[in-house]
């Protein structure tokens, strides 16, 4: 009977586990949600820490959202002052440093950008969500959250969602092993129905600045192109999202253009030809915690660049190969 | 320049620099007449500083540029409020420390004045004394310059990128201007 007991006892204490694990699962899950359309529908404006490799930067966000029409302008308040100012139709990057504007027009072609977050069931092969307790930042009281990897081919997150809004107030890109990779920390935020239309504008007088935008005859015909492209070796649970040829901005040449994702991290691969750059970066190149890797095959330069650890794009670029028209998919 | 390639060519004399940012390093200073000036400066520099060049007593520039350094270190310290900034600093204090002081150890040899040899002699044996004025930075107007495949890729990256990471795909294109200094694009 003692035993009985016994058994029941730990079936019971099992059960409880894993339902309250599976149960912070969901309320991880749903504050993720929470937090994409906070970030996007929200209107708000605030100064926040951007600490990456020792350093920090600091900088500015203006967020607007006029009747579903969603405009946002970043501003470092360090150095040379970059910004960039993103619309519903382009993303634009103004270089103070190099007198340059690069004008990114915003495509369709993007299933990511009207998908996402897809913090669906698939995300449970390659992450663990857990509710993480709560504690405060910038004054505000948050819900804490952690999105953690399951091998080490992505990367996950730290998050500390503010209890109203479930913006991200603090966020810590963090490896495998968790250490912290990268780290955005609100100082001062606001939140407010009312953000002027000037507020987007631009501090910089861009008079006298060279203008790259991709040329869209070129474009057009750089996508009647007929050469494919594929990784042959991606790491579990990233999949080919988007495939296209284009022109980037201040370039004559096309790019064949392949996005991969797992849902959660993406990788994006341009193929270019080699002899479109006569100075072509060559092996692994980092970007704050975004890694690119470069190698040649076939005469072409192929790069593979996203935020994930290196071994990921490095393995994604090494499998890269031009497909016989048999082979597409 | 950035102080970021300063210490890229301060690591490649020393042979810390790994092997894919020498080739980058080299190719740079292949078009820079600036770069490779100041590489010849560093170089000459290092030379000094572990006695290379010839007529100098054995060890005493090396012990003027450490103790100049540590007056640096000293004075960095006691700066509480610039703490933080008084540490990133020192190395360019000490790199201009040194520059100053191989400066009158290169003129005095190429000068070959004898009085200029002893009084740096002399000088060792005093207590440590010294003065010097930190160069004035070169200012170059920023010219029109194309930005750098990288950049280009990161750009059209960061709108495949979910909401979180399309936000800090921004942040490093505004935040990482070194790179632009390593990968300059030409087409």
């Amino acid at each position: 009977m003692r035993h009985k007991r016994s058994r029941f006892i730990l079936f019971a204490t099992c059960a409880l586990g894993l339902t309250l694990a599976q149960a912070s699962e969901q309320d991880a899950r749903a504050w993720l949600e929470r937090m994409a359309r906070a970030m996007d529908e929200l209107n708000y404006q605030g100064v926040f820490v951007h600490m990456h490799d020792g350093r920090a930067e600091t900088l500015r966000v203006v967020h607007r959202n006029e009747g579903g029409r969603v405009a946002e302008r970043l501003v470092s308040l360090d150095g040379v002052g970059r910004e960039i100012i993103s619309t519903q139709d382009e993303v634009q990057c103004i270089l103070p440093d190099k007198r340059a504007v690069l004008v990114e027009t915003r495509t369709d072609l993007n299933p990511l950008v009207s998908a996402v977050p897809i913090y669906s069931q698939t995300l449970d092969r390659h992450y663990r969500l857990r509710m993480m307790g709560m504690s405060r930042v910038a004054g505000r009281p948050t819900q804490n959250v952690a999105v953690l990897p399951r091998d080490s081919y992505r990367y996950g997150y730290l998050l500390w969602l503010d209890e109203a809004t479930a913006m991200p107030l603090k966020s810590q890109l963090r490896d495998e092993d968790g250490n912290i990779v990268e780290q955005i920390l609100f100082a001062s935020i606001a939140f407010g129905d009312e953000i002027p239309r000037s507020a987007l504008q631009p501090s910089i007088d861009t008079d006298g600045y060279t203008w790259y935008r991709a040329d869209e005859k070129s474009s057009a015909a750089a996508r009647s192109g007929t050469t494919l492209w594929r990784a042959a070796r991606v790491p579990e649970g990233f999949e080919l999202q988007v495939s296209n040829r284009q022109v980037l901005f201040g370039s004559r040449f096309p790019v064949e253009h392949l996005v991969y994702s797992d849902g959660l991290a993406s990788v994006s691969v341009f193929v270019e030809s080699a002899e479109s750059d006569p100075d072509p970066l060559d092996g692994l190149s980092r970007v704050g915690a975004a890694n690119a890797y470069t190698t040649r095959v076939a005469g072409h330069q192929v790069t593979a660049v996203g935020e994930v650890p290196a071994s990921t794009v490095e393995i994604i670029a090494e499998s890269v190969q031009p497909q016989t028209l048999d082979a597409r998919r | 320049m950035s102080e970021k390639i300063r210490d890229q060519i301060s690591a490649f004399i020393d042979g810390e620099l790994p092997v894919r940012e020498c080739d980058l390093l080299l190719r740079r200073m292949r078009r820079d007449s600036e770069l490779s000036l100041t590489f010849d400066r560093f170089g000459l520099i290092g030379d000094a500083i572990r006695d290379s060049l010839s007529g100098l007593p054995q060890g005493l520039l090396r012990n003027r540029v450490m103790q100049a350094v540590q007056g640096e270190r000293q004075f960095a310290d006691r700066a509480g409020t610039w703490r933080r900034r008084g540490r990133m600093l020192q190395p360019a204090a000490g790199v201009a420390v040194a520059a100053s002081v191989a400066v009158v150890a290169v003129l005095s040899l190429r000068t070959g004045d004898p009085a200029l040899q002893d009084a740096a002699v002399a000088a060792s044996t005093e207590p440590f004394a010294y003065t010097y004025t930190v160069p004035e930075p070169s200012y170059s107007p920023p010219v029109t310059a194309p930005p750098t495949r990288l950049t280009n890729y990161l750009v059209n990256h960061s709108q495949y990128t979910n909401t979180l990471g399309r936000k800090s795909m921004q942040m490093r294109i505004l935040v990482d201007q070194s790179e632009t200094d390593e990968q300059p694009e030409r087409e």
